[in-house]
Parts: structure tokens; C-alpha cells; sequence
């Protein structure tokens, strides 16, 4: 039987720089905004059944920088003890589960612009396992200026009529990006239960970016797979029926997701 | 109907030593020598201490499985994972990674908590202020899972979690999961952290730090020590590894999750949610919880850490808390964060093959407030299962189920 994961509407937004007086990072503030324009109406939710999946190249950068050049030009009397604990790759996404008291599960995933992908993936396995109801999947990175951050919400609490048909990730230990790729698509295909390929979006930047029929504009690591989703999602607007999202990353990663009506 | 999966292969890195020999000898005798840590910038008064790798080892440990190539172009994490990760393949006799089977259905999960943060201070200790973007040009945390991926030629998930101190048993309970539900055939899977300055500083900020030994669930219990290290285990299909006659120390029975969506510093102490994550792998495990004959405890040796572990556990299992046998090895290893649970995985394979229970060595006088059944010496008590715990700050929370493979059973 074909997979059928309820998905919300995506949404990236872009923040502004570290607050220096706040208590956690800009990036977790980001993903927490983000996080709230996804979410419906709170009242109803049951969050024990509600999990937080968080992509990322390298969480709170930012607040890392800042603490790793005190340190050195202070020493330790340079920290500030209740943020420098903070300096822990999966903080933003632990400061989402804590303001949102998500207590199924709260993993976070590391890559360059494919994490979204893993994450994403873990998503539809950790619903179909039950492991959660309802999972937020998130995405995010530090800019130069500030954070961007993506959210959807996958599962029963996804008030949409969209669907993640298939999610899968690869990985080219040769190189062949392409060919892996070729590869990938035919498997979702196949697991979708679809004989034609659908329209397939592929980041702009990416290497296979002649491999699709349209492109979506790559953004920070674990924030580009929302940049695509949107573009998915506005296809899907338009009349499509489904559309393939495909990625690689140099390091060899691949991702693919399904989504359609 | 669910797959089985099963550990054939397992390989470690630790301040005991390199090697699974190193490793077991190292936490059952539990004198662990940590070196002293005098760094100028952690102040005149500090007197930390750290789990350091034996460097000269290392570089020769390296050097065994490493190309030229690697040793130059890989981060100090990469460098240790591969290695580590190559010995487990090796102990599982996997000596070629062609042909056997299909490189779709072999992947890598691998945590961690800080990845190559040590280079990103070397860069700013260098230079000063860093641009970000050059740090994002240097350094590439997936690196990690992607040098064993390429190395092990898998081309199914390969992926690199951040859980804290979880992060190691989240990455095989992921990929137990992949295995069971027929995706992957087999997964390296482990966790791995290195020395990073500013964690030791951020530790020492909350007085989390002891100068004393490690000693969990200890009356006059101090802190913690943290350590360098990675433990990787190669996880397989049953079918799969008996097929080609590989050695199994034991089965991944289930895993369980949960958050405790408290605070990013400290345990939730009513300790439900932990409660939550052993309640979910006893579960999924498809065992009564009266099952389990041997919990290794996440056991830190911080007060409020062992003071949650010494709620939970009585209240979860009930009267069997008081004969159930349960033990932190972290007063051996010191705590090696992203690198601690796979390590205490590796130690509940161990224990499962060999019928010894490691101690909680360093007690003294135990908690008055602990109703624990703390293994204080090696004990030959034959645990056919298992459960490893560990909690994570942020809230992560995941317990793994572990079982012997009996006769009757294969």
C-alpha cells in the first residue's frame, strides 16, 4: 500500500541577527517562529503524541562563534554560563520541543543542504512506527546577518490536502551523483505507485539541476528543503497532481520526496 | 512480520584504550587514569580534568585503518569515526565491502554532539574572529557518516545525528529501525565526540565539573568528567549475518523515545518522561519490563542526573528495582558525550557475550535516597537482557533493548 503522510503548508522565514540579551539562539528563535505559523490552533493538540525533527548544517553557529572567541580573548570569565550550555548543535531544536512541551520524541540532523532530506525521511518512518501523531519538521541555519528557518507539519495534525507519497535519501559512495539520482527517482516513483514520473523540482545550485523540469533557489543547509517545498506546494496549487523534490550535496547525500493530492 | 537485527561487529575508542579488549578490561577494573587539564584560560583555581585519547595510540590506531589521504583531509571527529567504525567492520569480518551484498541496502548512522567544533576553536584560536562563511567552507560535520559511507561503499541512508548525550544510541536505534522494517540489510552505526575547549568551559561554567573521581549514585557524588571517544557497531538483518557465519554478540530487541521538554540544562525531576522512553523500548521490544536483568545507567555522577535515574527507575519497574541489577560505567569512561551511549552499547554487547556485568566502580558510600541494585564488582550474572539508557540535555531521551541470541532462537 502506498504511503499517504498528511503535510501542512511550508513556511521559511528569514530573522534577524542574534539578540545578544536573549536566553537562547537566534537560530532556535527562527525555527520557533517558524514553527508557530505552522502550527494550528494549539488548544486541541495532544502533545505527548507530538515529535520535532530539525535539519541543520551546523545549529547555532552564531552563539558558537561568539562564545568560542570569548573564550579565548576572556577565558572562561568571559562565558556566561546559562548560554554558553547552549553551544550544542541540537539547541534549536531542543528550544522548540521546550517551548511547545513536544514530548513524543526530538532528534536533530546534520548536512549540508540535503539534511532536510534525512530529516524528513526519519519523519515519515517515525509516523508510520508511531512513534508520534504528529511531527513538526524543521529546518535552519545561521546567515551572515541573522537565521532562516523552514517548518511543515507532517501527520494527523496537518490540516492540508497534500501528502508525502514517498521519502527517500541515498548516497553516492562513488561519486555518481547523477546516476544515484536516476536511481532514487525511479525508486519513489515505484514507491508512490506512480508509472510516470512526475514533475520533478531540483535546487537551482544542485548538480542535477538538468535533471528536473523546474528549479527552486537553494537557501542555508537545513532550510532549502522548505525553499523547495514551497515551490512544490504552489505546483501542487496549480493544478499538478504530484511532485518530485530531488537534492544532492557534494558530500554524496541524496534526498527525494514525493508529495501530491 | 519484523526483521531481526542483530550487533556482529563492534569497535571502540576510549580514554581505557583502543580496541574492545582495552575497552573491557578498562571498565571492569575502573582505574582510569584522567589527566589534569591546565589550560590559562579556564582560570588559576581550575583543576579540571579530561579523558583524553593516548595520542601516541591513536596516531598508530589511525594509521592501521586510514589511507594517507583520510589522515590528511579528515577533521580529528571523521579521522576517529572511521577508524573506530573500520575496526568494528573488521571485528565483524568484513574485510571487503564488495559484491556481498547490495551497497543500496547498507547505510551509516552516526551521532554526535559537537562534531568538528575543536577545529572551528583552532580556527578562531588561530586567527581571531572568523568569518562564518569560512567556517562553512572548512568544515562539514556530515564528513562524519559520509568518510565511513564512502569507505564502507553504502548507498542507502546515511545519516549524521545531534542529540547530546543521547546522540549515540539515537543513531542505532535509527538504525536498528531501518534494518527491522526491511530497508537496509546493514547499518555502522555509533557515536563519536573530541576534546572541545569551549564544552569543557561551558561545563565548567555550570560547576558540572568534578575534581574528584567520577562516582555515580555516590553519597558525596561531585560531577563528571568528560572524555574523549566513539563506539561503533556494525548492526546486520539476522538472516543476513547468519547466512554468512557471522559471530553475533546479540540482538536489538526495541527502542523507545521521548522529550522531556523541561529545560536545556537539566533532567525533568519527576523523571516522567524517562519513564516514558524505557516504558516505550520495553514496548516496542515486545518484553514485560520484569524481562530486563541488567539496566547500564546513564549515570553521570551529577546529583540531579543519578537523583532522576534513582526516581525513575523504582517507580517505573517497581519492587524488581530493588534485585534488578543496574550499573554506570561512566566512572570508567568519563562522559564522552555524543560518543557515551554507542560506547555503553558496545559494553552491553560485551556483557550480553561474556554473562559479566561491568560495576559502578568508584562507589563509595552509595546514596542514602538510592534503592538502586548498584553492581559494585564485576558480576558473572549472565544477563540475557539488557537495557541501555541515556538522557540527554535538551531532553532527548532514548533507551535501547539489547538480547542474547540463544540456541533456541536461531
Amino acid at each position: 500500500m502506498c504511503l499517504k503522510i498528511p503535510m501542512g503548508h511550508a513556511a521559511l522565514i528569514c530573522t534577524a541577527s542574534e539578540d545578544d540579551k536573549a536566553k537562547e539562539s537566534g537560530l532556535s528563535t527562527a525555527l520557533f517562529e517558524a514553527a508557530k505559523s505552522v502550527m494550528p490552533a494549539a488548544d486541541h493538540q495532544d502533545y505527548r503524541q507530538i515529535g520535532i525533527a530539525t535539519a541543520t548544517s551546523y545549529g547555532p553557529l552564531t552563539l558558537y562563534l561568539q562564545h568560542i572567541d570569548a573564550l579565548f580573548k576572556k577565558g572562561v570569565r568571559g562565558l556566561r554560563p546559562q548560554k554558553t550550555i547552549h553551544c550544542v548543535l541540537c539547541e534549536p531544536s531542543c528550544q522548540v520541543g521546550i517551548h511547545l512541551r513536544a514530548k513524543a520524541f526530538n532528534m536533530s540532523f546534520l548536512g549540508g543542504a540535503c539534511c532536510g532530506f534525512s530529516a524528513a525521511v526519519a519523519v515519515t518512518d517515525a509516523l508510520k512506527d508511531h512513534m508520534a501523531s504528529t511531527v513538526l519538521l524543521l529546518g535552519g541555519d545561521n546567515v551572515e546577518n541573522g537565521s532562516s528557518a523552514g517548518a511543515v507539519i507532517l501527520g494527523n495534525g496537518a490540516e492540508c490536502d497534500w501528502y508525502v507519497k514517498a521519502a527517500k535519501a541515498r548516497f553516492a559512495y562513488d561519486g555518481s551523483l547523477k546516476r544515484r539520482a536516476g536511481e532514487l527517482m525511479q525508486s519513489l516513483c515505484q514507491e508512490a505507485g506512480l508509472f510516470e514520473r512526475p514533475h520533478t523540482l531540483v535546487r537551482c545550485q544542485s548538480c542535477l539541476s538538468d535533471m528536473g523540469d523546474s528549479g527552486f533557489e537553494g537557501m542555508e543547509g537545513g532550510s532549502t528543503l522548505f525553499s523547495g517545498l514551497i515551490v512544490a506546494q504552489n505546483l501542487l496549487k496549480s493544478g499538478l497532481q504530484n511532485v518530485l523534490l530531488l537534492d544532492a550535496e557534494p558530500s554524496g547525500l541524496l534526498g527525494g520526496l514525493l508529495i501530491g493530492k | 512480520m519484523r526483521r531481526r537485527v542483530v550487533i556482529t561487529g563492534i569497535g571502540t575508542a576510549s580514554v581505557c584504550g583502543f580496541g574492545k579488549a582495552a575497552f573491557w578490561n578498562g571498565i571492569l577494573k575502573g582505574d582510569t587514569h584522567f589527566q589534569k587539564v591546565n589550560d590559562a584560560f579556564y582560570g588559576a583555581d581550575f583543576q579540571g580534568q579530561y579523558g583524553f585519547l593516548d595520542r601516541e595510540e591513536q596516531s598508530l590506531f589511525e594509521a592501521q585503518y586510514l589511507s594517507e589521504e583520510e589522515r590528511k583531509s579528515l577533521h580529528p571527529c571523521a579521522r576517529l569515526a572511521l577508524a573506530v567504525a573500520l575496526s568494528a567492520a573488521e571485528d565483524a569480518g568484513l574485510k571487503k565491502f564488495d559484491g556481498e551484498i547490495s551497497p543500496e541496502r547498507v547505510g551509516v548512522s552516526v551521532g554526535t554532539t559537537h562534531g568538528e567544533i575543536n577545529v572551528m576553536e583552532s580556527m578562531v584560536q588561530e586567527n581571531g574572529a572568523v568569518p562564518m562563511e569560512q567556517i562553512k567552507d572548512s568544515i562539514h560535520h556530515i564528513d562524519i557518516a559520509a568518510a565511513i559511507a564512502r569507505r564502507m561503499k553504502a548507498a542507502g541512508d546515511v545519516v549524521l545525528h545531534s542529540d547530546a548525550c543521547s546522540s549515540g544510541n539515537v543513531a542505532a536505534a535509527y538504525g536498528f529501525q531501518m534494518i527491522r522494517r526491511g530497508r537496509l540489510d546493514r547499518v555502522l552505526a555509533g557515536g563519536v565526540d573530541v576534546y572541545s575547549k569551549l564544552t569543557e568551559g561551558g561545563f565548567t561554567c555550570i560547576r558540572a565539573l568534578t575534581s574528584d573521581r567520577v562516582r555515580p549514585f555516590d553519597k558525596n557524588r561531585s560531577g563528571i568528567i568528560l572524555s574523549e571517544g566513539a563506539g561503533m557497531l556494525v548492526l546486520e538483518d539476522y538472516e543476513t549475518a547468519k547466512a554468512r557465519g557471522a559471530h553475533i554478540y546479540g540482538e536489538i530487541l526495541g527502542q523507545g523515545q521521548s522529550n522531556d521538554a523541561y529545560h536545556m540544562a537539566s533532567m525533568d525531576p519527576e523523571a516522567a518522561e524517562i519513564q516514558v522512553a524505557m516504558g516505550n523500548a520495553v514496548q516496542d521490544a515486545g518484553i514485560l519490563k520484569g524481562e530486563i536483568e541488567y539496566i547500564c545507567l546513564h549515570g553521570t555522577g551529577t546529583i540531579s542526573n543519578d537523583n532522576c535515574e534513582m526516581k525513575a527507575i523504582p517507580e517505573f519497574f517497581g519492587e524488581r528495582a530493588e534485585t534488578l541489577h543496574v550499573s554506570s560505567i561512566k566512572g570508567a569512561l568519563g562522559h564522552a558525550l555524543g560518543g557515551a551511549a554507542a560506547l555503553e552499547l558496545v559494553a552491553c554487547s560485551l556483557s550480553l557475550e561474556s554473562g559479566i556485568i561491568p560495576p559502578n566502580c568508584n562507589l563509595l558510600q552509595k546514596d542514602s535516597h538510592c534503592t538502586l541494585h548498584l553492581v559494585r564488582q564485576p558480576l558473572n550474572a549472565k544477563p540475557s537482557v539488557i537495557m541501555n539508557s541515556s538522557y540527554a540535555f535538551g531532553g532527548s531521551n532514548c533507551c535501547i533493548v539489547l538480547g542474547k541470541v540463544g540456541e533456541g532462537c536461531a
